[in-house]
C-alpha cells in the first residue's frame, strides 16, 4: 500500500498517468483513422509502466479503462482489471531494462519467425481437433503442413527483421504480455459477453467456434491470435519513442 | 432545464442501482428472472429526462452486438441437435438462440445501467461523490485531469496526421499504413511528456499536496431514503451472491 500511496503523492506521476491516458484514447483514435487492424489503445499504459514502474502502470491502465467507461463505451470498464496486469507486465519489463536497451537485429528476426511458428502451430491445432476432443501430436501436424509452416516462419523472420529490428527484447514482452492478457480477458469475453464485442475479432471467434470448440476456449484462442500483435506492436512503439527521448526527460521520470 | 427523476439521484444511488442490476441478472438462473433484470434496466432510462438521447446511444451499441450475437451462438453453438432452421449449409440452433438470448439481455443490462449513470451524470459529480466516501484525492485528479486532457488529445492526434501528411507522408498502402505509426504517435507522446512538467507545476501551485480536504464547490443533494434504498441494494446483493454460492457449493 506504501508503494500505490507512494506513487500518488509525485504530482509528475499523476500528471503522466492522466496524460498517458489521453494518449491511449488519441492514439485509439489515430490507429481508427490509419485503418490499422490493431488497436495500440495502451501505448500510454505500457509508457507509464516503462518510465515509472509496475504500480503507476497498473494504475493507469485500471483508470484507462474506467474512463472510456465513463465516455460511454460498455465493453472498456470490466476490462479494467486486464489493462491493469498490462501496465503491471509493462512495469516490470521496464524496471529490466527492455525498453531501454536494444537488441542485435537478429533477435528481432529470430522472435518473428518464432512467433509466426508457434501461431501457425496453435491455429493448425485448435482446427484440427477431432470429433472426440483430441488435439493431433505436434510433429504429425508439422508434418502435414510442412510447407505452411515453412513459409508462416519464413514469413515472420522478415517482418521480424524489417519490423522489429533492434527491439527484439521489446517484442519478445510484448508476446508475452499479449498471452497473458489473452489468458486473463477470455472469461470475462465469454461470461460477460458471449464472446461477442462488436469488433472484426468476432469473426475469429465465429471461426474457432466452427472448428468445434466451445465459447471460453474459442475466444482465449482469438486472443492469443490478435493480442500478441497488438502488445508486440504497443511495446515496440513504445521501445521506439523511449529510445529517442532525450536522456534529460528520462531522468526526470526515473528521479521518481 | 428540466430535470428527470433518475438524473436528480445521488450519483452514487445510480451506481448502486446500475451495479445491483447486473449482478443480479449474471447471477439470475431462470429465463423470468433475467426477463425481469433487463426490463427494469431498459426501462430505467424512462425516468430520465432526456430517454430518447440515452436509448439512440443504447440501440448504437446493442443492434451490432445482437447481430454478432445471435450468428455467433445460433450457427455456431456446439453440439446441439435441435435445428430452429436449415438454409443452405447453414442450421440455426434452438440452444444457441436461446445462449444468445440471454447474452445479450445481459450485456444490455450491465450497457445500460451503465450508460444511464454516465448520461445522467457529470464526471465531476461521479468522482466527488466517490471521493466524499473515500477516494483518494489524486485518484479524483487524475480521472478528473485524463477527462480535460482527452478533447485536447485528440484535436492534437488529428493535428499531427494534417502535419505530417502535409510533409509528404503517405497512408495509402498497409505498409504506409504501418510505417506511418511512429511518425504519428512519436509527436503526440513526446508532446505530451514535455507537458508534463508544466502541468505538474500547476497542480502544485494549487496546492494539491496539502493535507486539508478541499472546499466542494457543489453539495450533491442526498437523503435518507436514498442512503436506505443503496444499502438495501448492497445487501440483495450480498444475498444473491451468498445464494448463488450455496446451491454451487450443495
Amino acid at each position: 500500500m506504501d508503494r500505490i500511496f507512494g506513487t500518488l503523492k509525485s504530482p509528475i506521476n499523476i500528471v503522466l498517468m492522466a496524460l498517458a491516458i489521453g494518449i491511449n484514447i488519441a492514439v485509439g483514435q489515430l490507429v481508427t483513422v490509419l485503418k490499422l487492424p490493431i488497436y495500440l489503445d495502451s501505448i500510454g499504459t505500457v509508457l507509464v509502466g516503462a518510465l515509472l514502474g509496475p504500480v503507476a502502470g497498473g494504475l493507469t491502465g485500471l483508470l484507462a479503462n474506467v474512463i472510456w467507461g465513463l465516455l460511454g463505451n460498455v465493453y472498456a470498464t470490466p476490462y479494467a482489471v486486464v489493462a491493469m496486469v498490462i501496465g503491471i507486465l509493462a512495469g516490470v519489463f521496464g524496471r529490466r531494462g527492455v525498453f531501454t536497451s536494444s537488441s542485435p537485429k537478429w533477435v528481432g528476426a529470430v522472435v518473428g519467425g518464432l512467433f509466426f511458428f508457434s501461431l501457425t502451430l496453435f491455429v493448425l491445432t485448435f482446427t484440427n481437433i477431432d470429433a472426440d476432443g483430441m488435439m493431433p501430436a505436434m510433429m504429425d501436424l508439422i508434418n502435414q503442413q510442412l510447407i505452411v509452416f515453412v513459409v508462416t516462419t519464413v514469413v515472420g523472420v522478415i517482418v521480424g527483421a524489417l519490423l522489429i529490428k533492434n527491439g527484439g527484447y521489446a517484442g519478445i514482452a510484448g508476446v508475452i504480455t499479449g498471452v497473458v492478457a489473452a489468458i486473463i480477458s477470455a472469461p470475462i469475453s465469454a461470461y460477460l459477453f458471449g464472446g461477442v464485442t462488436g469488433s472484426g475479432t468476432d469473426l475469429i471467434v465465429a471461426a474457432f467456434l466452427a472448428s468445434g470448440q466451445n465459447i471460453i476456449v474459442s475466444v482465449f484462442a482469438q486472443g492469443v491470435v490478435s493480442d500478441p500483435f497488438d502488445k508486440m506492436a504497443s511495446y515496440m512503439v513504445v521501445w521506439a519513442i523511449v529510445s529517442i527521448l532525450p536522456k534529460r526527460l528520462l531522468e526526470r521520470f526515473n528521479a521518481q | 432545464m428540466h430535470t428527470g427523476w433518475f438524473d436528480s439521484l445521488h450519483p452514487l444511488t445510480k451506481l448502486t442501482w446500475a451495479f445491483s442490476l447486473a449482478v443480479h441478472i449474471y447471477m439470475a438462473t431462470t429465463f423470468p428472472a433475467s426477463m425481469l433484470f433487463w426490463g427494469l434496466a431498459v426501462l430505467t432510462p424512462l425516468t430520465a429526462a432526456d430517454p430518447r438521447a440515452i436509448y439512440r446511444t443504447l440501440w448504437g451499441i446493442f443492434i451490432p452486438v445482437g447481430i454478432s450475437l445471435f450468428l455467433l451462438q445460433g450457427v455456431f453453438f456446439p453440439s446441439d441437435t435441435t435445428q430452429l432452421w436449415h438454409i443452405g449449409g447453414v442450421s440455426i440452433s434452438v440452444s444457441g438462440m436461446s445462449v444468445a438470448a440471454t447474452a445479450l439481455m445481459r450485456i444490455m443490462t450491465l450497457g445500460s445501467g451503465l450508460l444511464g449513470v454516465v448520461l445522467t451524470t457529470p464526471p465531476a459529480h461521479l468522482t466527488q461523490a466517490l471521493a466524499e466516501r473515500g477516494l483518494p484525492r489524486s485518484i479524483e485528479y487524475i480521472l478528473l485531469m485524463a477527462l480535460q486532457i482527452i478533447p485536447d488529445m485528440r484535436l492534437r492526434a488529428h493535428g499531427i496526421l494534417e502535419a505530417q501528411q502535409s510533409r509528404g507522408l503517405v497512408v495509402d498502402s498497409l505498409v504506409g499504413r504501418i510505417g506511418a505509426i511512429v511518425p504519428l504517435i512519436g509527436p503526440l507522446v513526446v508532446g505530451a511528456l514535455i507537458d508534463v512538467e508544466e502541468r505538474a507545476m500547476s497542480l502544485e501551485l494549487r496546492a494539491f499536496a496539502h493535507p486539508a480536504p478541499p472546499t466542494r464547490m457543489i453539495v450533491l443533494p442526498d437523503t435518507r431514503l436514498q442512503h436506505w434504498g443503496r444499502t438495501g441494494l448492497f445487501l440483495s446483493v450480498a444475498g444473491v451472491a451468498v445464494m448463488t454460492a450455496w446451491s454451487n457449493l450443495a
